[in-house]
């Protein structure tokens, strides 16, 4: 089964944009009319996570800096030539304090593709297929206001679980992945995820980032691709094209991004204001 | 030239493209729009499980049951988290620039989203106490917002807000 994803944004006029994901994210009858947007859901987010973590600003900033040295591998990222330093992100425009336009994701045009098939099928069609090994997912909110989890310092009581059901299904654990493939779109989601990912303590994940871990060549490669950060936000595409990365990476086509000899990885998915989660165990060969 | 002109000029947009978006109350919600307009913020009470749920719906979130009432809140909070906002909202919120939208935790339980008015925003602190305020949004829609808690004060001020809704043709707000 082919399955293809394409979105075309550069259509739209900014005006058009920011009206859009005003009301795409936000509630018509008790949001939107309080001038909500995904910046400022976002950016709420990231003052409260902040606030009851004592996660810095430049902790957050480094989220972007780490997408943007993945995305420097990818030739087919939006940011693939331009470099980005903490400084950058802090010192460019204010969007929502404490949001800065450099931990906003960027719309862009993109479309990726992959073929789904059987495992026992997969070894006739393709040299060195990729297994899904175990795969879980949860809903927790339409608004944030009424999320199951919620203080915004410990969503991974939310997340967590859900990882968790995706490793044991596929009889692995946290430190046996090679790879993190982690969209949050915003930094902040970022974080909330990878403090559920069982390689870190929930909260400390600001500084995991700031050790450099997560860049490439650290000890937990995550969002290898740069996301929607750095790659570029493809609407529903973002979390299909970090899918497809994973793919890449595990069948040794992810160039110069390529983290050496990954064998497994987890992989999350979620849309709409931050409502669910779905992560996904990948491997290039099935674990005895 | 007014910042809705400059835009008007560069974008080509109108003023029907500055209007505010407006809540439109579903069957459910109505009465909650209707406390607003008497200066009174109503949640609705399960009187099965008791749960309070905002915002209100058709039944119960927690229990589906539908006999629920409502009942008028203390309009005391306090601010969870917040955004300032500053640059690229839709064009009804680029003259209130900047503006607060903030995760606000009503004594009663429910969270909500809304605006801190009448407070710099590096006066906000996360867990500060807030206190109801009602704005008209527009004739015969009024918005509950937050603003910090005793900033109201004197009588007089009440009075003073009494009449201003008197002469937007709105009901005040009980007084005290």
């Amino acid at each position: 089964m082919l399955v293809i994803h394409a979105q075309r944004f550069s259509q739209f006029s900014a005006n058009e944009q920011a009206a859009y994901f005003a009301h795409a994210g936000s509630d018509l009858e008790w949001e939107v009319p309080y001038g909500m947007t995904y910046n400022a859901l976002a950016a709420m987010m990231t003052q409260g996570y902040m606030a009851y973590t004592g996660t810095t600003l430049e902790q957050v900033a480094g989220v972007c800096v780490a997408c943007r040295k993945w995305a420097n591998r990818q030739p087919n990222a939006m940011f693939r030539d331009k470099t980005l330093t903490v400084e950058q992100v802090l010192n460019s425009r204010m969007v929502a304090y404490p949001l800065t336009a450099y931990m906003c994701n960027v719309l862009a045009d993109g479309g990726c593709a992959y073929v789904m098939t059987t495992a026992e099928n997969a070894k006739k069609v393709c040299k060195n297929p990729v297994y899904v090994l175990g795969e879980a997912s949860d809903y927790s909110h339409r608004s944030i206001i009424k999320s199951k989890v919620r203080d915004l310092d410990r969503m991974h009581e939310f997340y967590a679980p859900v990882a968790q059901k995706a490793y044991e299904q596929a009889g692995l654990g946290p430190e046996d992945m090679d790879i993190y493939e982690i969209y949050g779109a915003y930094p902040v989601v970022s974080l909330m995820m990878a403090d559920a990912l069982g390689i870190v303590e929930p909260g400390q994940s600001g500084a995991l980032v700031e050790s450099g871990a997560t860049s490439p060549g650290g000890k937990y490669p995550m969002t290898t691709n740069g996301e929607a950060m750095s790659f570029g936000h493809t609407g529903t595409g973002v979390g299909f094209a970090l899918f497809v990365e994973g793919v890449r990476q595990l069948q040794g086509k992810a160039g110069k991004a390529q983290v050496e000899d990954a064998r497994f990885l987890i992989d999350d998915c979620g849309g709409g204001a931050f409502m669910d989660v779905h992560f996904t165990v990948l491997g290039n060969q099935i674990p005895s | 030239m007014s910042l809705r002109d400059t835009l008007k000029e560069k974008l080509g947009c109108t003023d029907e493209d500055f209007v505010k978006p407006l809540p439109h109350p579903t069957k459910w919600s109505a009465p909650f729009w209707e406390g607003t307009k008497q200066g009174t913020l109503l949640l609705k009470h399960c009187r099965n499980c008791g749960t309070i749920d905002h915002p209100p719906y058709l039944y119960c979130t927690n229990c589906s049951s539908e006999e629920a009432e409502w009942v008028e809140a203390s309009g005391k909070a306090t601010l969870y988290a917040y955004a300032v906002n500053s640059y690229g909202v839709p064009l009804p919120f680029v003259e209130d620039l900047p503006y607060v939208t903030a995760l606000i935790d009503l004594a009663e339980g429910p969270r909500m989203i809304s605006n801190i008015v009448g407070c710099a925003p590096e006066e906000l602190r996360n867990g500060m106490e807030l206190e109801v305020v009602f704005e008209e949004l527009a004739p015969n829609v009024v918005l509950p917002k937050w603003r910090p808690a005793g900033a109201e004060g004197s009588d007089m001020e009440r009075e003073y807000q009494r009449v201003l809704y008197e002469r937007k043709g709105m009901t005040a707000p009980p007084s005290g």
